[in-house]
């Protein structure tokens, strides 16, 4: 086991173990509670994948469902001993992982290893099939009428061609029909091998006890079948359209959804850590120090609902700006002339030299907080930051660096969906 | 955590000591008679005081100032107890202990008082420009809250819900009261909370108290400080004979459905616990009764919760389900709660809503923000720190034939459905 530090008070122990499981385990014993996440390497873009050149499919919304099923895996409902254990217990699929964690004040061991029992072998019945189909039509009609949830997915249609980064995580109704006890045991050999998953715990735990308890557990003694990475083709040909615009008398208020596209070859420079340099450069675009904040409220076109943000998946990523309002027009005219000024910018030192010592102040904040600590290094293990120098990473950080972010600021990458009323 | 009075004359001042965290938190919270009339007055100001001053003219200037002091949290919320406004200014700064600088706590503070006592004004008035701009951007959060069909249905929900109690609970925004706003009023509400509120100011971290004490009477020198105000913290919650039945429709989507309750007994702390365990168990995790009839046995919704708004005395349940089912799901919760009346309560139900209550207890610790949210509540409802092994003992001392009791003066007062034309 090897302990290495993140800062000089918060140590990682990391562990693989024999069968490839990765672990991860973060003490820190000032505090009652302890969280801990299994995180899969299979999310809602995989229907469509490669092992060894063979192409396999599966239908839309299985690690959804999968991440459902698992909760009733061999007949047994998980979540019934955590609660008997005052645990508590959920799990969440995203485009491309699905997470398990649990949080505890009491004993984490007897937790860890029910946990892991889960994942060790899989069985699930029709019955339990038939069964949460019919919860997760209801948690699928949820977002049908929500033009918010709509609009963003129209903006991520204009932007891309890959089904795999617009179509929704859970499937739909007509999906899911296909998924059957077959289709799972697929999804499980495939996906659910320790080779692609990893586990991190935080909080008041012993890391040696815990790694001596769990070598002997049957998930890490049992012989597991040899794991072929899977490959995923993304189609990112960029598209001609770069405006939507859709009338409809039922909206209360426009929608206005924009991105800005990171180009491939931008996107693809390895030299670039955009996990890392893209939340910080738009963090201060839009703050409320910055110019461009400062001529939205003058004109009276910011309000509760904007926001902003950097997506950044492993394969792709764009900048994110949305907002709920009448004047959506004269916003888009007016985020248009500022955004495209950025190329020949100058950012604000002033600005970043507060910003740089506001993200001290959130890093030392963020280890005080037991939930905020674990989100945090969960967050940097998905992204594939090396959690070890990105202090040191994000310390060196300049504002020249952010001059390629700034460049990419023209028409040709820019996106537009309008709802109006 | 333990709280500490001090004795400083023309202050309301108390400690939260504890080492445990790397940074201090310091609340000043004014409390008054709640006067319905001001209650989007005291919302806007939560807002307008916060986001610039008189030495920070601008939203600006203010953010700098906070990203320099190591990304200054600052917040400011509004929020009916019973028959008390509540005004709590909060910031958690970093301890200069974990930092090259030493004044870093005492800018903080200066700070927080720049922002409650020195307002940006024009001519000795909240501008009329900051009011206006709060009134647009309330009225477009209002287009927003109607377009999200679920937080419509629940804006719609409670103003049926407290039809009698307008009087008594504000729900924010009270557009019946916008034709009256104006930088008059506000600037009048502002005054009151400075001049007439009582005021209590709280400090939670790891810091020397002498120094502190130096500290806070040198900052609040001069300021208005009034030490003490008889406030009703209890809530009344005026019910119906008659059920209030309310549908309203929309194009398309789901069916929402709220169901809120008159709870037909006095508010008092003990009650308040029964009918904390009760909404746990009733609706309030994985194995309560809502949620394995509803969701698990019936696959009627994929979510289904009660809440127990204690500080108001309501309670309400909360699902959607697709329209074809609805009847059935109203109907369902209808049973669930009637088993429950008739003491069909399972002992491990019982048992593990007692220790679901005491485990999230037991996690708030792990934040100093949240303990010391806790203590200013209990200190202000009860006069007394929150102890959390008393308040452990006093769940654990809970019979279930006592919440049995109580809850059969649960009655439903207001079913709200909003649903699809289709």
């Amino acid at each position: 086991m090897e302990k290495k530090y993140i800062l000089e008070d918060e140590a990682i122990y990391e562990e693989v173990f024999p069968n490839g499981l990765k672990v991860y385990i973060h003490p820190k014993t000032k505090f009652v509670q302890t969280f801990a996440s299994l995180q899969v390497n299979f999310g809602g873009r995989d229907f469509a994948y490669e092992i060894n050149d063979e192409k396999y499919s599966l239908p839309k919304g299985t690690a959804h469902f999968l991440e459902h099923m698992l909760f009733e895996n061999k007949g047994d409902t998980l979540s019934d001993f955590f609660i008997k254990n005052n645990a508590d217990i959920n799990a969440y699929t995203s485009r491309n992982l699905t997470s398990y964690y649990f949080s505890t004040n009491r004993e984490v061991l007897p937790l860890l290893e029910k946990l892991l029992d889960n994942f060790t072998d899989f069985e699930f019945t029709d019955e339990n099939v038939k069964k949460e189909k019919k919860i997760i039509k209801q948690e699928l009609a949820m977002s049908d009428d929500s033009q918010e949830i709509k609009a963003y997915k129209t903006l991520l249609k204009l932007i891309y061609k890959d089904e795999s980064i617009y179509e929704d995580i859970g499937g739909s109704k007509q999906s899911i029909k296909a998924i059957d006890a077959k289709v799972l045991k697929q999804a499980t050999d495939h996906f659910y091998h320790p080779k692609n998953m990893y586990l991190l715990i935080t909080g008041n735990i012993d890391p040696i006890e815990i790694i001596k308890a769990l070598k002997s557990h049957p998930y890490f003694t049992k012989t597991w079948p040899e794991y072929d990475n899977v490959t995923r083709k993304i189609n990112l040909q960029v598209k001609g359209k770069h405006t939507y615009l859709k009338h409809d008398s039922s909206l209360d208020t426009n929608i206005v959804e924009i991105g800005i596209r990171i180009p491939n070859e931008i996107f693809h420079n390895t030299d670039l850590n955009h996990n890392l340099l893209t939340k910080p450069f738009f963090s201060m675009l839009f703050s409320p120090a910055s110019r461009i904040y400062k001529v939205l409220k003058a004109k009276k076109l910011h309000n509760f609902s904007f926001s902003a943000s950097p997506v950044i998946e492993d394969d792709y990523g764009f900048f994110n700006i949305s907002i709920e309002t009448k004047k959506s027009k004269q916003f888009v005219k007016v985020i248009k002339e500022l955004l495209f000024e950025l190329p020949n910018a100058t950012l604000d030192d002033k600005i970043f030299k507060a910003y740089k010592r506001s993200e001290i102040g959130n890093a030392i904040k963020a280890f005080d907080n037991i939930k905020m600590s674990h989100s945090l290094i969960k967050r940097l293990l998905n992204d594939g930051v090396d959690i070890y120098s990105f202090v040191d990473v994000s310390k060196e950080i300049s504002l020249a660096d952010f001059q390629v972010y700034q460049n990419i600021f023209t028409p040709d990458n820019f996106y537009l969906v309008e709802y109006r009323q | 955590m333990n709280i500490v009075k001090r004795d400083i004359e023309g202050l309301n001042l108390f400690y939260l000591p504890s080492k445990k965290f790397k940074t201090i938190d310091v609340a000043f919270v004014f409390t008054n008679s709640l006067d319905i009339a001001e209650v989007n007055e005291r919302n806007f100001l939560t807002e307008i005081l916060t986001e610039s001053t008189k030495k920070y003219n601008s939203p600006e200037k203010l953010s700098l100032i906070c990203d320099k002091l190591y990304g200054l949290d600052k917040t400011c919320n509004y929020h009916i107890v019973g028959n008390t406004g509540i005004t709590t200014f909060l910031i958690k700064t970093i301890n200069d202990k974990y930092l090259n600088e030493d004044n870093i706590v005492s800018l903080s503070i200066d700070l927080l008082l720049e922002i409650i006592y020195n307002p940006k004004l024009f001519q000795g008035k909240i501008p009329k420009k900051s009011t206006i701009d709060m009134i647009l951007q309330t009225e477009e959060l209002l287009l927003s809250i109607r377009q999200n069909k679920n937080a419509f249905a629940y804006y719609n929900f409670m103003r049926e819900y407290t039809r009698n109690n307008q009087e008594r609970i504000g729900i924010f925004p009270i557009t019946s009261h916008f034709a009256n706003l104006n930088n008059q009023t506000l600037t009048e509400s502002y005054e009151k909370m400075i001049n007439q509120d009582m005021l209590q100011i709280f400090v939670a971290g790891d810091f020397d108290f002498s120094q502190m004490d130096k500290l806070i009477k040198e900052k609040m020198k001069n300021k208005p400080s009034l030490l003490e105000l008889k406030s009703d913290l209890t809530p009344v919650f005026v019910g119906d004979k008659q059920i209030n039945e309310v549908t309203d429709t929309t194009s398309n989507g789901q069916t929402r459905i709220f169901i809120g309750y008159y709870l037909d007994f006095e508010h008092n702390e003990k009650n308040a616990l029964l009918m904390t365990i009760f909404d746990e168990l009733f609706g309030g995790y994985e194995h309560s009764k809502l949620f394995q009839n509803i969701r698990e046995k019936q696959q009627l919704s994929y979510y289904v919760y009660s809440r127990y708004l204690e500080d108001n005395h309501l309670f309400f349940v909360n699902l959607e389900t697709s329209k074809d089912l609805r009847d059935q799901a109203v109907k369902e919760v209808g049973i669930q709660l009637k088993n429950c009346q008739n003491g069909d309560i399972s002992d491990e139900i019982f048992e593990q809503a007692k220790q679901n209550l005491i485990k999230r207890l037991e996690k708030s610790q792990d934040s100093q923000t949240k303990m010391l949210l806790h203590n200013i509540l209990n200190y202000l409802k009860y006069d007394q720190v929150f102890d959390f092994e008393s308040k452990k003992t006093a769940i654990l001392a809970i019979q279930k034939a006592e919440i049995v009791e109580l809850i059969n003066y649960i009655k439903t007062d207001t079913v709200y459905i909003y649903t699809n034309e289709g």
